[in-house]
């Protein structure tokens, strides 16, 4: 038998949520039963794993590999949900893991004013994502390849040019007229970067933004669909994913 | 219209008009995109974390790949 360590979810208050409620839950490795441990006044999420999964050498390999990649992460993101769902949670990142239960509890121990800081932040909170999405325009015929170097050859390339900046300008205007209404409701934003687009995509992402609100609150929801129904003409339309766990506003390192 | 993906379970605003395998995908993009690139990352006495992992050739570039892929089917069938 490998050796154990201890896989990290999440910190959520002590006596919000309880081992029972995650008992259908699966855990990262499909194997070890999710608990929640308590330590003063906060509580781990956590699971055993094999230290032979959950490994440095492999971790990139395992990473790459899609189906560990999409287990994984539902796994550790349906944890998360849970413990949003029962009030809030500070959520780690993917492959958190301990050298042991431990080890594990004494950071929490020692950080346990941090956390509530932290958790005291998120509660009653959730994080929406916006993107920002326009559509690509159809590839051009390459006219460079033909051999036209005359008037109407120049005047055609000035042209795209020319519509190319006003296009570009539109969508940082919008972007900024977008992400000020967002913030407007929201309680914090985060920008987080945008995805380049492959070659085959009809759409080019120009805002991937994070809001925190209220978990009740929906008008980052209500202002998305009023500014896709704006922008129709210019191909230009938001999406809202979430509620995520507050991924995005918590600190990446918790300080004792 | 906006393509709205909330999660049922909180009411409100609910998928639209578009098809659960893209949805779940482009959900599964989103996802990936947080669990390797937020939260808390680095604390304690940590034996494993992605902290040290150079994550631009990692997952979600493949994921993309297929999502791209996925999007101009459900494009071609609406």
């Amino acid at each position: 038998m490998s050796a154990k360590g201890a896989y990290l979810y999440g910190v959520v208050v002590a006596g919000d949520l309880g081992s029972e409620a995650l008992a259908d839950q699966p855990s990262v490795d499909g194997g070890h039963a999710v608990r929640v441990v308590s330590y003063g006044r906060v509580a781990a999420i956590l699971s055993d794993v094999s230290l032979d999964e959950f490994d440095e050498a492999t971790l990139p390999a395992r990473l790459n590999d899609i189906e560990w990649l999409e287990r994984s992460a539902r796994a550790h993101e349906g944890v998360l949900e849970r413990a949003l769902d029962a009030g809030g949670v500070v959520p780690f990142r993917l492959c958190t893991v301990y050298r042991s239960e431990e080890a594990l509890g004494q950071f929490v121990v020692e950080r346990e004013a941090e956390l509530l800081r932290v958790l005291d932040r998120v509660a009653g909170r959730v994080e929406l994502g916006v993107k920002g999405l326009v559509a690509r325009d159809e590839p051009e015929a390459d006219t460079d390849t033909q051999s036209g170097t005359g008037l109407a050859y120049m005047q055609e390339r000035q042209r795209r040019q020319a519509d190319a900046r006003q296009r570009a300008q539109l969508i940082r205007t919008c972007a900024d007229l977008a992400n000020a209404r967002f913030k407007e409701s929201a309680i914090a934003a985060a920008m987080m970067a945008v995805r380049p687009p492959d070659d085959n995509a009809e759409e080019a992402m120009f805002l991937n933004a994070a809001y925190l609100v209220r978990a009740d609150d929906d008008a980052v929801v209500h202002e998305a669909a009023a500014l896709t129904a704006d922008y129709a003409g210019q191909g230009i339309r938001f999406e809202v994913t979430g509620p995520w766990p507050a991924f995005n506003f918590v600190p990446p390192e918790v300080a004792s | 219209m906006a393509g709205v993906q909330l999660r049922a379970s909180r009411g409100g605003v609910l998928s639209a008009g578009r098809q659960a395998v893209l949805h779940d995908q482009l959900t599964l993009v989103e996802l990936v995109d947080r669990v390797l690139n937020s939260g808390v990352v680095l604390s304690g006495d940590i034996t494993l974390s992605v902290a040290g992992v150079d994550l631009v050739y990692v997952g979600l570039r493949v994921l993309l790949a297929s999502v791209g892929t996925l999007d101009g089917m459900a494009e071609a069938a609406a």
